[in-house]
């Protein structure tokens, strides 16, 4: 016992007078561990957004389409538009006995890059996220009057919004010149708190609102000649005629089959239920060779890290040969040289690894707000998961085992040299 | 001759380099008394280093026996022997005899790390294998000032004094010696060679001196040339008797 720790002390007492050359190499290694955690923990963090922003729902009900492509339209405001589904299909969905709520959801405004969604109260009380937690007012209510408008939480704070602010949404979305919602201006009535889901990332007004500004408007344009002043709209009819689509949640969650099931076969409409999981299922299955190449991409990076570490070693070697020599006529067994020689390239990659780790919580803790911020990315600061340090303890061994190169030279050279090692 | 009383015993004993035919050494008989000096000289290049490897069971004989204290060294088992040798030998080399990032004080326990053994005798002998290791050095002219210090300022003299305190902390019956003199000046190695000489009467330590500078030889109570002890015919064979290029 004893003598493993005295040849781990000559182990570090040998790295710590090559420091020089050696803190390159470990530079590199901490480089390629930074790369291969930090895959995966945007890997992980990324699916973890994903699935927090539908844990509480059931189901995701459109016309009928692509699964993917309805999820990421309605849930997430990414990708294209699906086609739009009855209101009176919506209404029929709410009155299922199995279903507990229903929240409607209507897209295709948008306002300053931010995706207007047209909902209900039933948004603020029935939607919930991240397994069990409900949305939070920071400020204000919900939408009452027709043109309230409720903001997520980065929209406020991205556009510096308070309450009473007034605003102006765009027909349609994208960065292009938009048409202008002008005539019928919002004001600010609520400011969400963060969630950590698209909800932060949008603007909440009511379905009938969503009505009031196209009552004017077809095929994307106002109708020329014809406008109607806001305090007009509620002359019109402001029910919806159609939507987006419904999030459902279901009273039991064991009758999600059946359920689904039911809404596929829907006489009157051609609907879809998505589970929210089995879809992202698909999308994860999608990104999945993408994933592998990164993935083998930073384990290359970590074998070249570790060939480094190879050859600084093996460099090494030559002058000190000498050195360990004397370690044998001092009574170090062949076996000894193997062991220290391995300690030292554990060492380093045991260095690498812990320096690795601490640059990518450094990077997070610097970095992580703009990610956040810019791509609705959540890269928390946290311990590393069990994944994590299987990645970590993947590169130790890796490490331990490209050690044994040197080892194994160093070996074969103290038997040769004996007492008479050439200097 | 009886083998316990004897530090070291060669009895027919062959070497033969892997891949030469011919023989470095046929050494028929060679001992070192239990406490005695002997200088042993012959010719650089003279399989002199080949015969303190065969007596470290660094070498193994082509054939014969190697005793040292009795032990045969030649048939223990690898690692036996490697954990024989840190019990049993101190060593000096010519030179390079220290490990550059140790201090002085841990380049003298490194024996006592490798072997419980001659800890426990440094023990018995001074309190503590470092206490044991800082009265040496201090008999050998080294100062505390300079123990926790790297070695790689030290002149080359001082150096040589560091391994002889190295050689001989855990008192080990033999000491062996190769060439510790050639790298100093003629006025320290008298210094060196007395202290070396002092300092293994002190532990008990057999010294088994290897040089090529007969000025020394008279410090010895015997004297043997290797070519008295050695009926291999060197004349004939590879003068480099060390494949990986002996520097002797």
């Amino acid at each position: 016992m004893s003598r493993w720790r005295f040849l781990l002390g000559l182990a570090w007492s040998s790295a710590w007078n090559r420091r020089g050359t050696l803190s390159l190499v470990v530079f590199s290694i901490a480089l390629s561990t930074t790369l291969l955690l930090g895959m995966e923990r945007v890997r992980t963090q990324v699916r973890d957004n994903f699935v927090q922003a539908v844990s509480g729902t059931d189901m995701v009900v459109g016309a009928r389409g692509s699964e993917l492509q309805l999820l990421l339209y309605a849930v997430f405001h990414m990708g294209k538009a699906t086609n739009n589904m009855g209101w009176d299909s919506a209404q029929r969905i709410a009155q299922r006995k199995d279903v507990a709520w229903t929240i409607p959801l209507s897209l295709g405004d948008s306002h300053k890059g931010f995706a207007v969604v047209g909902t209900t109260g039933d948004f603020f009380t029935q939607y919930h996220y991240s397994r069990r937690r409900h949305l939070q007012l920071a400020q204000g209510a919900p939408f009452d009057g027709i043109f309230d408008v409720v903001l997520g939480a980065e929209v406020a704070s991205k556009e510096h919004y308070k309450l009473g602010d007034r605003l102006v949404l765009s027909h349609g979305s994208g960065s292009a010149h938009l048409a202008q919602h002008t005539d019928k201006p919002f004001t600010v009535c609520g400011i969400l708190a963060p969630t950590g889901t698209p909800v932060d990332r949008a603007l909440y007004i009511s379905l009938a609102a969503m009505e009031a500004i196209h009552i004017d408007w077809q095929g994307g344009a106002p109708v020329p000649g014809f406008h109607v002043r806001p305090d007009q709209v509620t002359k019109f009819s402001l029910a919806p005629k159609s939507i987006t689509a419904v999030l459902v949640g279901l009273k039991n969650r064991a009758r999600v089959f059946a359920a689904q099931r039911e809404i596929n076969a829907d006489q009157q409409e051609a609907l879809m239920a998505v589970m929210p999981g089995v879809a992202l299922d698909q999308l994860w299955s999608l990104l999945r060779s993408g994933e592998n190449a990164l993935r083998v991409l930073s384990w290359l990076v970590t074998v070249a890290g570790l060939a480094g570490l190879v050859a600084a070693i093996l460099a090494g070697l030559g002058e000190r040969r000498r050195e360990l020599a004397v370690l044998r006529a001092a009574g170090a067994s062949p076996l000894d040289i193997v062991a220290l020689l391995s300690f030292e390239s554990t060492l380093l990659v045991v260095a690498g690894a812990l320096a690795g780790t601490a640059a990518l919580a450094a990077l997070l803790a610097v970095f992580g707000p703009v990610l956040t911020s810019g791509y609705g990315l959540n890269l928390t600061l946290t311990l590393p998961t069990a994944a994590e340090w299987r990645l970590l303890g993947g590169v130790v061994a890796a490490g331990f085992a490209a050690g044994l190169i040197p080892a194994w030279r160093a070996y074969r050279m103290s038997l040769a040299d004996g007492l008479n090692a050439s200097v | 001759m009886n083998a316990g009383e004897q530090a070291v015993l060669l009895e027919n004993c062959t070497f033969c380099w892997p891949g030469q035919k011919e023989e470095t050494l046929r050494i028929p008989m060679f001992s070192v008394g239990k406490g005695e000096t002997v200088f042993l000289s012959g010719p650089s290049g003279g399989g002199k280093s080949t015969l303190l490897s065969l007596i470290a069971g660094i070498l193994q004989p082509s054939s014969g026996s190697v005793r040292v204290n009795g032990i045969r060294v030649d048939t223990l088992p690898r690692f036996a022997r490697d954990s024989f040798r840190g019990d049993t030998i101190g060593l000096i080399f010519q030179q390079f005899n220290l490990v550059p990032h140790l201090s002085m004080l841990d380049n003298v326990l490194l024996p006592c790390r490798f072997s419980p053994k001659r800890a426990t005798r440094a023990t018995e002998k001074d309190g503590s294998p470092e206490q044991s290791a800082q009265r040496l050095l201090e008999r050998l002219g080294l100062g505390p000032e300079l123990w926790r210090k790297s070695v790689t300022r030290l002149s080359v003299g001082q150096q040589q004094r560091v391994a002889a305190a190295r050689a001989l902390v855990g008192s080990p019956p033999l000491v062996m010696a190769d060439e510790p003199t050639s790298a100093l000046d003629a006025e320290r190695r008298a210094d060196f060679l007395h202290l070396l000489l002092r300092e293994s009467a002190e532990a008990g330590s057999s010294l088994l001196f290897v040089s090529h500078d007969l000025s020394l030889a008279n410090f010895f109570e015997r004297r043997v040339r290797l070519a008295g002890i050695n009926k291999a015919d060197i004349s004939r064979a590879d003068k480099g008797t060390n494949p990986q290029g002996e520097t002797a």
